[in-house]
């Protein structure tokens, strides 16, 4: 099993990492106004590595996902601001036909539903030697060639017979795997993942999750891991970003986040999971529910919510040190969640009562 | 929603030692029609002989992946599906044997809340009037009573009584969720099935359901039927367990002991298949892997045990021949009365293969590793 070290694994910190994502803001036009589904936010994620940017629905994980590899459409989206760099490349000044190159090349990404990113009307090993042909030079014969050795190398069952099947007549573990085999196919530096074992049973997210991980630990790929489970963060990351309402709220090194959250949000999620490790303790649920992204509040997005909110935050909080590496976006960052995140009631006493009216 | 009442009430001491609910043997076999006449082909046995009760007062998760027969098993018992066969006996009565008019009234004392908190809510009827729709259809209130009732109920699941006006639209998912419970709630029953309550809600929201749901129960004394892939959720706020795999139950225990300890292969997989938000946790687990990824179609379902084809224990016992050939029998196991097993070797499991470990202070032994990793 891997061990997840404090320190970046391998890499000096003084090398440029490979993915820096600087005060991006991206925004979409709708009926109801801006939605400012992202809105300045910043990471970065260093080659090998796996960093998890979780968050709740809304929250602006997804489109940030699509955001690298422009994905989205535009309009109603547009990037209102900020730099993607690849490399210290800026993707978001890329012409398209570069970006090509950079969409399964340097990039690939998968998705919660293999199904939906499948063509149902060509054969599963049809699709993956397209994607490698479409990149690679080589002939159709070599990448029939290669089709069967990806899929063998996502332990595909019967990798020969696979190739012919349509994507309906594969279950959705199978469908991921594929997906997964496409993506490796042309090698990729960064696997983007959005919510890859969502919709899996969880038999079958717990083997797809361990090919995610000895994939990248064989291939040196980073991997940006959108999910929603923390959980799967525990499992995968070794850093962790948290998003709320467009913005980042807390950044750390995985050990450090579930050791020491140190934003309200952040041991709001902790203090809110039903836990399978432990007996029965009473849940404290976030009071009320997500803002809406065209109607944002002004300073802290969370203080509605939050039980320690002040007048003080309605000024844009700063990001605050808590440790090296380990950033909060509170006024009050320092004196959030002293000790585990489950044990320590102390902080939680003013918990806002539910009602109806945040709607 | 400041004090919380204990998450899983003790049930009250049963005066009459009848369970709410019995089920006995419950079968749903699905046609698969083909061809031009369109002639039953085969059948998908999606559940095969489910047998359980479950007392007033408590909560009973029933788990599995998809395909096992979960979901099923509460539209079966509810009869919004007719069952194939079996026996289901709710406060006294034969379920199945009630006409039609008398599984109205049953209705009453048995409801439902779905996954799909968006499609469950009519989009054209206020939030009041979804709620009163129950007492309205059984004529047990209206005009001013009604009003006073759905008022009540909007109470009870967190929301002030002026949104009765709005359109679930309005709400977000956890609200309409809740709002779901409401409609639950408004006949008062003895018995909620509910099914996936919370997947399709966000972790701080999801706690607001749970909560609720725990709440009712104590102040209430309802049952549940808590049915889930969500393992987190349902150790938290089962009394028992029971674990499915292609429409039979292949484990029952109490939380506590399923958790710890399951005898099950299949529930040893589960278990350990499920992250643990902990990432020290996750450097010290041994993972039970079944052999093959891929269950079964619940057309062509394996003879003898159901699971032996991706078994580890049948694979490290050298491929015995009852697992192949005959089916086990749901038995005793252990010195706790509660906990059944569907497997000839559950004595061995500990042996061969590593136990859950999902505590930090896990109990016992870590096993041999067998089929772990």
């Amino acid at each position: 099993m891997r061990e997840k070290n404090a320190e970046p694994a391998g890499a000096s910190s003084d090398r440029r990492p490979l993915l820096e994502i600087i005060d991006l803001k991206t925004y979409f036009r709708t009926d109801e106004g801006l939605a400012r589904a992202v809105d300045g936010i910043s990471f970065s994620l260093d080659a090998g590595r796996t960093l998890a940017v979780v968050g709740e629905s809304g929250c602006g994980k997804t489109v940030t996902a699509l955001s690298i590899l422009r994905l989205l459409p535009m309009p109603p989206g547009e990037f209102a601001g900020g730099k993607i760099l690849l490399d210290g490349r800026n993707l978001i000044d890329l012409p398209p036909r570069e970006l090509h190159s950079i969409r399964g090349g340097d990039v690939a990404m998968i998705f919660q539903e293999p199904g939906t990113s499948l063509n149902p009307v060509f054969t599963i090993g049809n699709q993956i030697a397209e994607a490698i042909l479409l990149h690679r030079r080589m002939s159709r014969s070599e990448a029939r060639g290669e089709v069967l050795r990806v899929l063998k190398e996502v332990r595909m069952s019967e990798p020969e017979r696979r190739v012919h099947q349509y994507p309906h007549e594969l279950s959705g573990g199978m469908k991921q795997r594929a997906m997964i085999a496409m993506a490796l196919s042309y090698n990729p530096r960064l696997l983007i993942a959005d919510e890859p074992t969502t919709a899996l049973d969880v038999t079958i997210q717990a083997r797809i999750l361990d090919l995610l991980r000895t994939t990248q630990a064989k291939h040196g790929m980073a991997v940006l891991l959108i999910t929603h489970d923390l959980g799967v963060v525990a499992e995968m990351a070794d850093d962790v970003v948290v998003m709320y309402a467009g913005r980042v709220v807390e950044k750390a090194n995985v050990m450090e986040l579930f050791a020491k959250p140190s934003h309200p949000y952040t041991l709001g999620l902790f203090r809110s999971l039903p836990r399978v490790d432990h007996e029965s303790e009473p849940l404290e649920a976030i009071a009320g529910s997500v803002p809406q992204p065209t109607n944002f509040p002004t300073g802290c997005r969370f203080k509605d919510r939050c039980y320690a909110a002040t007048a003080k935050c309605d000024e844009e909080p700063p990001f605050v040190e808590i440790a090296p590496g380990h950033t909060s976006a509170c006024w009050y960052a320092t004196e959030v969640g002293h000790g585990s995140p489950r044990h320590d009631h102390a902080i939680a006493t003013s918990e806002k009562p539910i009602s109806g009216e945040e709607t | 929603m400041n004090v919380h009442l204990p998450v899983k009430p003790t049930a009250p001491t049963p005066s009459d030692k009848k369970p709410l609910l019995e089920v006995v043997d419950l079968k749903k076999h699905f046609p698969v029609r083909g061809g031009v006449l369109s002639r039953v082909r085969e059948w998908v046995r999606a559940v095969d002989g489910v047998s359980f009760s479950l007392e007033r007062g408590r909560t009973l998760g029933l788990v599995g992946e998809s395909g096992c027969g979960k979901t099923t098993v509460g539209r079966t018992l509810l009869r919004l599906i007719p069952a194939t066969a079996g026996r289901v006996t709710f406060n006294g009565e034969p379920v199945f044997d009630l006409s039609r008019r008398r599984v109205r009234d049953l209705r009453r004392n048995m409801q439902i809340i779905f996954q799909d908190p968006y499609g469950s809510l009519n989009p054209r009827m206020t939030v009041g009037s979804i709620i009163g729709e129950p007492l309205r259809v059984h004529g047990l209130a209206r005009g001013a009573e009604l009003r006073d009732r759905i008022g009540k109920l909007l109470e009870k699941v967190g929301f002030s009584r002026e949104v009765g006006s709005r359109y679930p639209h309005e709400f977000s998912g956890g609200q309409r969720q809740r709002i779901g419970v409401a409609r639950a709630l408004a006949l008062e029953p003895n018995l909620i099935v509910c099914d996936e309550p919370t997947s399709a809600l966000d972790v701080s929201i999801r706690a607001q359901v749970i909560n609720l749901l725990g709440d009712l129960q104590t102040t209430g004394g309802i049952s549940y039927l808590m049915i889930s892939h969500d393992l987190a959720v349902v150790r938290h706020i089962s009394h028992d367990v029971a674990v499915m795999y292609l429409g039979l139950i292949v484990e029952r225990a109490s939380t506590e002991t399923l958790f710890r300890h399951p005898r099950h292969p299949y529930s040893r997989v589960l278990l350990s298949a499920i992250p643990i938000p902990d990432p020290n946790r996750h450097r010290h687990r041994q993972r039970v892997v079944a052999l093959d990824d891929e269950i079964p179609s619940p057309i062509n379902v394996p003879s003898g045990c159901a699971f032996h084809p991706r078994c580890p224990l049948y694979a490290l016992k050298n491929r015995p021949k009852e697992c192949r050939e005959l089916l086990p029998e749901l038995r005793r196991i252990g010195e706790d009365s509660a906990s059944l097993v569907r497997c000839h070797f559950a004595e061995e499991t500990d042996q061969h293969l590593a136990k859950p470990t999902l505590e930090n202070k896990d109990d016992g032994s870590k096993g041999s590793g067998g089929a772990t990793k």
